[in-house]
């Protein structure tokens, strides 16, 4: 792993606040956050509900603004949404009126390239995701796991430096949350994007991070950052392994203190 | 087109248990009519409004003054339908989308809006007949004002109802302000902006016949008052299923030409 020097993305010190639904007073979501990503890492960040990683995710995504501290992208602070930091939501988010075909070509489609060219390369992610066959499904005639690869297509064509991801297996069942695991490392090996990670499950977050950043509860703060070193690529046996376990049960006690 | 596809276009349900109550009411007004209890210029005869039916469509039995006229009479009045409900269209939408979409143009012109709806449809009639005299203009007018507010309401709670997620997603790929009006959020409000449009579209034919009757020389309305004043009750009847059939049939075309959309997901079913 020795490609992985360059610092792509730092979060600075960041905090949020919002207003409570009255408004007579503002509460912290987010206390001083940092951490840094390097070129191609997947960091995972897990935290109890509501201790602000959707928020955080926002933040970098640029979908929202810090109230303090910055998030810097190559060096510069975000001041809205890219491409290059594409967003795989908890829900999808795919167009209900678009067919498969018509989500994953939309990114694209925006950038006004060769249309044709375009389809080829939809029926390129399309293949890769594994949703051959499925390009005139409309997304609610999809499961919620063909869901998620519909969206994870549709955020990859558009080839982000980093992925950012929102719980986005977390509606699936373990067979299914399996195989998602397996196609994202694999899109993973071939484009090495940095990714974000966010999740609950602690067993998920270890399997695929190279470094997790445990949160505590609201107002959210970094818990602790912890390298992971198991070699790649990891057997799904890692799961079972000693050092795996112990290594689970430390970052279980940080959480559930 | 084959039926049954024809069927499935146009969305038609025929359930046969839906049938049983018209059937009994045609049998008791056949009977009602046949013995003699109830005079014709009190309530036709099914026979005789079969025949007035034809009469009007085809002027082939004379036995009214609006033989054969059934087709220009209809044309005067899905003119001014046509006219006013594009018209509600027209400053509908716009106005909708607007209201939806910018918060602050919602402020100005809501409370004005809502303010002019608050006076039913029916009490802007004397004041039209001031502004249009009688006839077709004040006809369109009142079918532009009542076909506006429902067509108005729905797209500004269409627009602003758009799921701000649907609109992440679009900026986060690639959509500039232009493409995420055209590619989200008009699509997205499309359910909504239709049901406006077809409540619009049902209206129109309920303030078509309001307007004519105040005095036109064509128009299905203007048969109607006419024809009450001749005492034809049996043209009358024939009038309503005339107006009844063309507001089907309009409300056919609409859902039609919104199937042929390319978010026609959207379509109601
Ligand atoms: N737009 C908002 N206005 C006010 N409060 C908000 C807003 N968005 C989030 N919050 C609050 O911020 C806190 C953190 O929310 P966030 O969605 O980031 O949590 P989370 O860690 O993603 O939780 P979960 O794991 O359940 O998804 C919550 O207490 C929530 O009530
Ligand atoms: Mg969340």
């Amino acid at each position: 792993m020795n490609d992985k020097q360059k610092k792509i993305l730092a979060v600075d010190g960041v905090g949020k606040y919002f207003d409570k639904p009255d408004k007579t007073e503002k509460i912290c979501v987010l206390d001083s956050i940092a951490f840094d990503a390097e070129d191609g890492e997947i960091i995972s960040i897990v935290g109890p509900s509501g201790c602000g990683k959707s928020t955080l995710l926002n933040i970098i995504g640029g979908f929202e603004q810090a109230d303090q501290g910055v998030v810097r992208y190559e060096d510069q602070s975000i001041t809205g949404p890219s491409s290059e930091r594409a967003m795989v939501f908890q829900s999808c988010a795919l167009f209900p009126w678009l067919t498969v075909r018509q989500n994953i070509s939309y990114g694209l489609q925006r950038k006004k390239q060769n249309e044709q060219e375009i389809q080829k390369q939809v029926t390129q992610y399309i293949k890769l995701v594994g949703l051959n066959g499925f390009d005139g499904y409309y997304p609610e005639q999809l499961s919620g796991g063909m869901q998620q690869r519909a969206a994870l297509a549709r955020a990859l064509i558009m080839r982000p430096r980093i992925l950012l991801m929102d719980e986005p297996f977390a509606a699936l069942d373990s067979q299914s949350r399996l195989a998602m695991h397996r196609l994202l490392l694999e899109m993973w090996q071939a484009f090495k994007p940095t990714i974000l990670f966010v999740t609950h499950e602690v067993e998920e977050a270890l399997f695929l991070a190279d470094k997790i950043v445990v949160m505590s509860e609201r107002p959210g703060r970094v818990l602790r950052r912890i390298n992971i070193p198991f070699e790649r690529p990891r057997p799904a046996s890692l799961i079972g392994d000693a050092a795996f376990l112990q290594m689970k049960n430390s970052v279980q006690a940080l959480l559930f203190r | 087109m084959s039926l049954p596809t024809m069927k499935k276009k146009f969305h038609m349900k025929i359930d046969g248990v839906g049938l049983l109550l018209p059937v009994f009411i045609l049998i008791l007004w056949y009977v009602l009519t046949s013995i003699g209890s109830t005079p014709e210029y009190f309530l036709p005869s099914p026979g005789r409004l079969t025949r007035v039916t034809v009469d009007f469509l085809t002027g082939y039995l004379q036995i009214t003054p609006y033989a054969g006229d059934f087709l220009s009479h209809s044309l005067a009045s899905i003119c001014r339908v046509t006219g006013g409900f594009l018209l509600a269209l027209s400053v509908g939408l716009p106005l909708g989308f607007l209201s939806g979409h910018i918060p602050l143009f919602k402020r100005v012109v809501e409370p004005s809006i809502h303010l002019v709806r608050t006076v039913p449809g029916i009490g802007w009639l004397p004041v039209a007949l001031v502004w249009f005299g009688v006839g077709g203009k004040t006809t369109v007018f009142l079918i532009a004002l009542a076909a506006f507010f429902p067509i108005y309401i729905n797209t500004v709670q269409g627009v602003g109802a758009v799921s701000p997620l649907l609109i992440r997603a679009g900026r986060m790929l690639g959509a500039n302000r232009w493409g995420l009006i055209t590619t989200v959020i008009i699509p997205a409000s499309m359910p909504s902006v239709f049901a406006g449009i077809r409540t619009g579209l049902g209206l129109s034919w309920a303030y078509l016949v309001l307007g004519e009757l105040t005095g036109v020389s064509q128009g299905l309305g203007a048969v109607m008052m006419d024809a009450r004043m001749l005492g034809h009750l049996d043209m009358l009847i024939v009038c309503m299923i005339c107006i009844a059939f063309w507001g089907r049939i309009s409300d056919l075309i609409l859902v039609y030409v919104f199937r042929s959309f390319p978010m026609r997901r959207f379509a109601p079913n």
